[in-house]
């Protein structure tokens, strides 16, 4: 077949063999997700039934029909889903029966072909970084409906577009708990972290890979819990979930519980699974000065989702336990409403940095492929990472410092000022990287130094409500909103969609259309920025949060952020549609398009299968921009493969 | 040139791009954003919080300035056209200086802020809490609940009104505390909140410094959705009373919290003793407040 090599922005590529369509139209090719959600539905009326029958038994009352909706039902009927699901999704085939038996052939997928391999419980790490990636722009898109259906709500001073307020309280509660969780928490850990980490310690496999393949599970059920709780009444207690208000504002905060605990444990097992494979499963040669900085950043974060991410769990399962099992935590009578918000911020702000420590250490990595010089200082970057680690354990007083002393107020003000110092580090490094290069504006590149500057807004606003003057004014007005948007969807999410657009060429095989990128960039930009920035104003103006009708001198300001916001909704689906059609007629990638060095990009592309069959020993620095790759790396084979060519058999195998 | 000379002369390029854009910036700072929009004029601590937001958006509008200048013109100055990967040159050493440097000044600026408008910010508040003590504060007790507030004046004997009325230049102490959930007393035009605790009292001091006459558009304007009750409420509307000057209730509170709001009165002494005669509801049970003035 004769290959058609055309100019992609400067790029030589190939057309690509078409698209075969065959596979996603079979039904086996879905086969064991489908079992799941059918395993799933049959675990929670199974669950639900067992606990009404068990009340019935003990308080009478009537079994059938409205018992198996009550709380505590619910709840039993919530775990046995999730073991539905996890069984019905492979762990039966690929954990249990492995565990039992020793027959471990669920996990050799070299008989299976095209996308059915993401659709079942696997220990591939490529396969669950596409299957994280793919559910978070799922659940991106579910949340984000939701967020333009709150900014309709607000075009206008009265009660627009929801039949009620509890209903607005109810959507913008689950906006929130489904973005953060299904989407910030694991869209940079489970997506470029899961795909990246591991190939670039040169290592086959994750440690603990059964537990690492089952993290991705806990999200879909985790995500339809929250998603599907309006069915049962809602709650209004926003994505924080406080007490007491969560008792007294719908059922539906049971789970809220429960599914907020579930995305939790996805995050709490990526923080472990990073952890232990960043100390144990680094390649020969690669020692901690040649550890590539995304990784350091994705570590930084794991350290901090391990040790924290029982802080927050605990008090929301200590909260269920007061709507279902008659405990009196957080109640407003002879309970401790207070503890509940010290308990859940203790791991709430670590894992703010959770979501924007990866995205910093991706800028690094980008921007360095992108200029072609090394990371600059990057040790002062990789001790700016883990200074944000470790000063942002002690700084979660300040989202309530209306509500605590003042001796703690001055203390957690000092420490929240500190966290900006290392903070800068990152862009010393970055500003450092790109000056005096050779910068190649292709779109990841752009949606960085985008994401750069945006951050850098949210950041400083963050200085405004660290200072406890001042943030005596803007506590939980839209000020506050502003900020997290600015940082959140500026740190976080634009470089979540730079890692999309430049992982591309490597996961699908394909390159993307760069000039509807730009475009997407652009606008995405734009629209951003006449979104978030009046919420600024609106906060100083006497605007606070979570109201769904305001009076009427507001209007003006909430207008111009809710019509921007529809063009920022948008421009998401720009980028969708890029996505979705290059990956099915885009050009064929080169294997290495933009130049980088390390070892993700030495790969061949979309090798699921049996790569790795020799070993990468690292003999150089990532970030040597004379540097040729085959300087830089050499693979070797492995041990039983030059016994097998000398005709030895060694000793102990 | 060689390469050190250029990248000397690219620095001094962002600096000069940089002071042509802060000094004009800093001018409308002062003149049309803070002169004109800050709305936080009516209590003394109200000064303070919007003193340190005034010098906070100064510096740090500053920096941005400066660090997203370097960063973007260090992003294009050296752009080439996309295509294959191409390494710079760079220079091995002599960069030291710019990190050391830059860690430097951001301890300073870190310093600084914590001692104002942070530390300083924070004792002047106190201080207006310690330094009236001994001039007799107002009482005011505040009960939050789902879904409306509960006003009490002790000393005046008015008790259960929903208005919040204070005296000019007289110090109010505040008592807050809620019935049920979490609320937060905030009046926007004073420039400060406290959060309303079930199970706890917490006290705020106001010192109101400014006239006015609040408005919060509640019930009786409005439906029960928010649109205007007739042609007359909606012209009205706009026109009496300054919607900063109100209560908001400032943590979700569930179904009511849009709602629970009500104007905030700052009144002549002689105002308030005439009011607070006409609101008493427990004659003679304590006094009626002159002996405390």
């Amino acid at each position: 077949m004769a290959s058609i090599l055309k100019n992609w922005a400067g790029l030589t590529v190939e057309k690509a063999p078409p698209f075969d369509v065959r596979p996603w139209l079979r039904l086996e090719t879905y086969w064991p997700m489908l079992r799941a959600i059918m395993w799933a539905w049959i675990g929670f009326f199974l669950g639900a039934w067992i606990e009404a029958v068990i009340t019935w038994a003990f308080d009478g009352g009537n079994p059938i029909g409205n018992m198996i909706f009550t709380p505590r039902a619910m709840a039993v009927g919530y775990v046995f889903a999730v073991v539905g699901w996890f069984l019905g999704g492979g762990v039966l085939e690929g954990w249990l029966i492995p565990a039992i038996t020793g027959d471990e052939s669920w996990h050799d997928t070299s008989a299976i072909d095209g996308p059915a391999k993401f659709f079942r419980f696997s220990t591939d790490y490529k396969s669950s970084s596409v299957r994280y990636t793919v559910w978070v722009m799922f659940s991106f898109l579910v949340a984000g409906l939701f967020a333009m259906m709150i900014r309709v709500n607000l075009l206008f001073p009265r009660l627009f577009l929801f039949p009620s307020i509890e209903s607005y309280n109810t959507f913008f509660s689950a906006h929130g708990i489904m973005m953060l969780l299904g989407v910030a928490a694991v869209g940079l850990i489970g997506g470029a972290g899961y795909w990246a980490v591991p190939l670039m310690l040169g290592s086959r496999t994750t440690a603990y890979p059964k537990v690492a393949g089952l993290s991705w599970w806990f999200q879909p059920i985790g995500f339809m819990a929250i998603l599907l709780s309006p069915l049962v009444g809602g709650f209004q207690a926003g994505w924080m979930g406080f007490e007491p208000l969560g008792d007294w504002s719908g059922s539906g905060m049971v789970l809220y519980n429960l599914g907020a605990a579930t995305m939790l444990l996805s995050s709490w097992v990526n923080g472990l699974i990073f952890v232990t494979s960043f100390i144990y499963m680094r390649t020969k040669g690669l020692s901690l000065s040649r550890v590539p900085i995304f990784v350091w950043g994705i570590f930084a974060a794991s350290v901090l989702l391990l040790l924290f991410v029982p802080y927050s769990a605990v008090p929301v399962l200590m909260n269920l336990f007061d709507e279902v099992v008659g405990t009196n935590f957080f109640g407003p009578v002879g309970a401790l409403p207070m503890a509940y918000q010290n308990m859940f911020w203790w791991l709430f702000h670590p894992e703010v940095y959770v979501f924007v420590l990866p995205a910093w250490a991706l800028w690094l990595e980008i921007a360095s492929v992108f200029s072609g010089r090394p990371v600059f200082a990057k040790n002062w970057a990789i001790a700016g990472l883990i200074a944000v680690a470790v000063i942002s354990i002690g700084v979660g007083v300040h989202h309530y410092f209306t509500q605590v002393k003042p001796a703690e107020q001055a203390l957690f003000m000092g420490v929240t000022e500190t966290v900006s110092v290392p903070t800068g580090f990152m862009y010393l490094s970055l500003i450092g990287t790109l000056w005096g290069g050779k910068t190649r504006f292709f779109t990841p590149m752009l949606v960085v130094l985008m994401s750069a500057v945006t951050f850098l807004i949210g950041g400083f606003t963050g200085v405004f409500l660290s200072d406890v003057p001042a943030n005596f004014m803007l506590h939980n007005t839209f000020f506050v909103i502003g900020h997290f948007h600015y940082t959140i969807l500026g740190g976080f999410l634009f470089t979540f969609i730079a890692a999309l657009y430049y992982y591309f060429p490597k996961v699908t095989g394909r390159m993307y259309s760069e000039f509807w990128g730009h475009v997407q960039a652009w606008i995405m930009f734009v629209a951003f920025q006449f979104t978030f920035f009046p919420m600024f104003l609106l906060g100083y103006m006497g605007m606070n949060r979570r109201i769904a009708i305001y009076l009427p001198y507001l209007q003006h300001l909430n207008d111009v952020a809710s019509i921007a916001s529809f063009i920022l909704g948008g421009s998401f689906f720009i980028a969708l549609f890029n996505f979705i059609y290059s990956a099915m007629f885009g050009p064929k990638a080169p294997e290495n398009p933009w130049g980088a060095k390390t070892i993700d990009w030495q790969v061949p592309s979309t090798v699921y299968k049996a790569e790795f069959q020799r070993i990468p020993v690292v003999t150089g620095d990532f970030y040597d921009p004379d540097a040729k790759p085959e300087d830089i790396v050499k693979w070797v084979d492995p041990e039983w493969v030059s016994q097998q060519k000398t005709g030895e058999t060694g000793g102990a195998h | 040139m060689n390469l050190r000379q250029r990248l000397w002369l690219d620095a001094l390029i962002v600096l000069v791009i940089s002071a042509i854009i802060i000094i004009p910036m800093q001018f409308y700072l002062f003149n049309v954003l803070i002169g004109q929009l800050w709305p936080i004029k009516f209590t003394a601590q109200g000064v303070m919080t919007k003193e340190a937001s005034t010098f906070l958006v100064h510096v740090t509008a500053t920096v941005f300035v400066l660090v997203a200048t370097t960063l973007i013109y260090g992003a294009v100055r050296g752009r080439i056209k996309r295509g294959p990967y191409q390494p710079a040159d760079f220079l091995k050493k002599n960069w030291g200086v710019w990190t050391i440097g830059w860690f430097a000044v951001t301890v300073m600026i870190n310093g600084i802020f914590f001692v104002y408008p942070g530390m300083a910010g924070l004792m002047a508040i106190w201080d207006r809490h310690i330094g009236q003590e001994g001039q007799k504060p107002i009482v005011v007790d505040v009960v939050a609940h789902q879904w409306g507030w509960s006003v009490s004046y002790p000393q005046f004997g008015v008790y259960g009104v929903g208005q919040l009325e204070l005296p000019i230049h007289k110090t109010a102490q505040i008592w807050v505390t809620s019935q049920d959930v979490f609320h937060s007393f905030w009046v926007p035009a004073f420039g400060f909140k406290l959060s309303a605790i079930p199970g706890e009292n917490r006290v705020m001091y106001a010192t109101p410094i400014r006239l006015g006459t609040g408005t919060a558009l509640a019930m009786g304007n409005f439906k029960d959705n928010g649109a205007p009750l007739n042609a007359k409420a909606e012209a009205n509307n706009y026109q009496t009373g300054n919607p900063l000057l109100r209560v908001q209730c400032n943590w979700d509170c569930g179904m009511g919290h849009p709602v629970m709001r009500f104007p905030a009165n700052v009144v002549t002494w002689k105002t308030f003793k005439n009011w607070a005669e006409g609101a008493q509801v427990v004659k003679k049970a304590i006094g009626n407040g002159a002996k405390y003035y």
